[in-house]
């Protein structure tokens, strides 16, 4: 049991310390070290399933050494930002200010072909179009245009619109639920009350949603009229 | 900070059944190592009789063994016994003596494992 615990120790130190080197692509939107810890639960889960000569044991030290790893770094992570450093990339600025920084792609191993790959995926045809360019720390590319080529917002366009606040699940399943309804500062005797002014019955509806201006949604059972908003 | 709270209680209560597992499995081995060799040779009267003890002795002993060492190891060393104990019987030195070093061999392995050499 001291060598798997150990051996669980090294592997995962050792792990961190390769898919940190490997880059940020590889780690898709996981940190570094929720990313080890996937990797090595399942082949370490599987273990005993498949060896009916390995105890039970020799997969629940691992799995719960493990545990105390992912918690405790993430704990220490959050205290100490600069060993965060070490563990977790930075996000990396391929283009500034539509400006390409050959350098940065260069230390990131990516080519030109992929960054362009990027850029059409986010809509844009091509990279005079692109006013930065990053890649973030879980591998993902953010494009952000030039001005003139990016989507005009409601506030350009002087057009006052009100915030539509959120919708939340408030009755579903055959019954309300509370906390949809605590989130949206209302209660059940409010939602009955709606309900009965839409000309629903609580038995014909499948779910409804609410947000906090008292705005309704209810969708019905199947084979019944089409939902109503208030 | 909960789930913090319990895996560092989960991490001391296995560190504990580590360390308590680790001493028991090396206090098992070297008990029966000390058991093996005190068997005299089959020409002797009192052979047999304490080569059965031995494998009484184990056979409880394996109960508690097979939570934390490999299966595998835990089957060698009770064929091993098994083939002392027939070995003892039957008056067969040669046999008895492989058998001697063989199970010697296992009960190593069986603490191998709970010792720091093994972790490289």
């Amino acid at each position: 049991m001291i060598t798997i615990f150990f051996r669980t120790l090294l592997i995962y130190l050792i792990l961190i310390a390769t898919v940190r080197l490997m880059g940020k692509r590889q780690i898709g939107e996981l940190e570094v070290t929720d990313f080890v810890t996937t990797l090595m639960l399942s082949e370490i889960a599987a273990l005993p399933i498949t060896d009916t000569n390995i105890p039970i044991s020799h997969a629940l030290i691992p799995m719960i050494t493990l545990l105390f790893l992912e918690v405790a770094s993430s704990v220490v992570l959050i205290r100490l930002p600069k060993l965060k450093t070490l563990v977790s990339a930075h996000p990396t600025i391929i283009i500034r200010d539509g400006t390409l920084d050959q350098s940065a792609l260069r230390s990131i191993r990516i080519s030109m072909e992929e960054l362009m790959g990027e850029i059409r995926q986010q809509g844009y045809s091509s990279i005079d179009q692109v006013n930065d360019a990053i890649l973030e720390k879980n591998g993902k590319f953010t494009i952000l245009p030039k001005s003139q080529f990016s989507t005009p917002t409601v506030q350009q366009l002087g057009i006052h619109d009100q915030q539509d606040p959120l919708m939340h699940v408030v009755y579903s399943d055959g019954k309300c639920n509370f906390s949809g309804l605590s989130i949206i500062e209302k209660d059940a005797d409010w939602l009955k009350s709606e309900l009965e002014r839409l000309g629903y019955a609580t038995t014909d509806l499948f779910c409804v949603t609410a947000n906090r201006s008292g705005e309704i949604c209810a969708i019905p059972m199947q084979n019944q009229k089409g939902a109503k908003r208030s | 900070m909960k789930s913090f709270v319990i895996s560092i209680v989960l991490a001391v209560l296995m560190g504990g059944g580590i360390v308590a597992n680790g001493l028991y499995i090396n206090n098992v081995g070297k008990k029966t190592e000390v058991m093996v060799e005190q068997i005299p040779e089959p020409t002797h009267p009192d052979c047999y009789t304490q080569a059965e003890a031995l494998e009484q002795i184990w056979k409880k002993q394996a109960k508690i063994v097979h939570i934390s060492v490999n299966h595998t190891i835990v089957d060698r060393i009770g064929e091993q016994v098994e083939t002392l104990v027939a070995c003892a019987e039957c008056g067969d030195v040669y046999g008895f003596y492989t058998a001697r070093a063989l199970l010697l061999d296992a009960l190593g392995d069986m603490q191998r494992l709970e010792n720091f050499g093994a972790v490289l």
